[in-house]
């Protein structure tokens, strides 16, 4: 998503859902620190281009998922993300 | 076999070693300071080693918790942290501890996963010199040292040559040495790896993928001191290469 289609990314909430049960919701403003400090830190010793990505953490209390389940990240205004969990046995058979 | 890769005149270009330097892949003899040093390979994923040395490991034994019997520490760096030989590297104003890390760096030649110790040399393209800055003032976790302590501009520097494995008959047998401005610092030998390379190989291709063109630092034996604006670096491995390295500070960056 372009940056100017979202006015306060600290005003998303991030929801998690697993098998289609919604189990987890966090709101991005609640970080120890926020997109801009992290930018402002990160640059001061390495050099970011385009197309490099800074992931800005994990809320606390992020449900687990096993093998064989499917998980659903999603944060309304830039996007749904969905995906399934194999068991690296597995991995090796397909 | 000897491979460089070098700016000059304009454009990047392939080298070999010539007995006044160089020679460019075009014929062209040039000698080594008329050329730009770039990282001798195209670099993939850079995976360095933290503690793969007994005697480093026993250096820093009163603030360490981790044995050399657990698994091997490591981390990733990114692109931006490379540079060549004859490079410069920025120690900012506000560090009291900088040092070089002299380590053989393995450099992959085919797809590695789930290899064996025993199969895992044939994965070696071939080797090169590393010197791995640190500046241990960002230090808060010998396990998972951050970004600010090991991915800086700049701070990785590795050359001058690619080494090709056949021309390395036993690469845990290589002696290697740092000399600031002309002084021995550091000595150590690549037989007193805790992991050696196929160990190295069979555990990170247990878990990941390796491919061609990534690079395996191997770490570095005891011997770090701090260095300083001015300091001529040398970082050396017997067989594999001589890679100089200044320390710049703060203000040739405007800083």
């Amino acid at each position: 998503m372009p940056r100017t289609a979202i006015a306060d990314p600290g005003a998303q909430m991030l929801h998690i859902s697993i098998d289609g049960e919604r189990k987890h919701t966090a709101r991005i403003a609640s970080m120890q620190r926020s997109a801009a400090e992290l930018l402002r830190d990160v640059t001061e010793f390495m050099t970011l281009r385009p197309g490099d990505i800074l992931m800005l953490g994990v809320a606390f209390g992020a449900p687990r998922a096993r093998a064989g389940q499917e998980f659903t990240v999603d944060c309304a205004g830039i996007g749904q993300l969905q995906a399934q969990l194999i068991a690296e046995h597995q991995e090796a058979l397909t | 076999m000897k491979t460089a890769r070098v700016a000059y005149a304009g454009a990047l270009h392939d080298a070999q070693p010539h007995q006044q330097g160089l020679q460019l892949a075009d014929g062209r003899v040039l000698a080594e300071h008329e050329v730009v040093w770039l990282p001798p390979i195209e670099v993939g994923t850079i995976i360095a080693l933290g503690l793969n040395y007994a005697d480093h490991a026993k250096e820093l034994a009163r603030e360490l918790t981790v044995t050399a019997k657990d698994e091997p520490l490591v981390f990733l760096k990114g692109p931006g942290s490379l540079i060549g030989h004859y490079g410069c590297t920025r120690r900012p104003t506000d560090v009291s501890f900088m040092h070089y890390e002299c380590e053989l760096a393995v450099v992959v030649g085919n797809t590695a996963r789930n290899v064996k110790r025993s199969e895992a040399m044939e994965h070696v393209a071939g080797y090169t010199v590393c010197n791995d800055y640190a500046f241990r003032d960002y230090l808060e976790n010998w396990y998972r040292p951050n970004l600010r302590v090991k991915n800086r501009d700049g701070a990785t520097v590795l050359g001058p040559w690619f080494i090709d494995a056949a021309d390395v008959p036993d690469p845990h047998a290589l002696a290697l040495r740092t000399r600031v401005n002309g002084q021995v610092t550091q000595q150590g030998n690549t037989a007193n790896m805790i992991n050696d390379i196929p160990a190295l190989i069979e555990y990170l291709s247990s878990f990941m993928t390796l491919q061609p063109g990534d690079v395996i630092l191997t770490g570095t034996p005891d011997g770090v001191i701090n260095v300083n604006v001015g300091d001529e670096v040398i970082t050396e491995i017997d067989g594999i290469g001589v890679l100089v390295n200044t320390i710049v500070g703060d203000d040739i960056f405007g800083r």
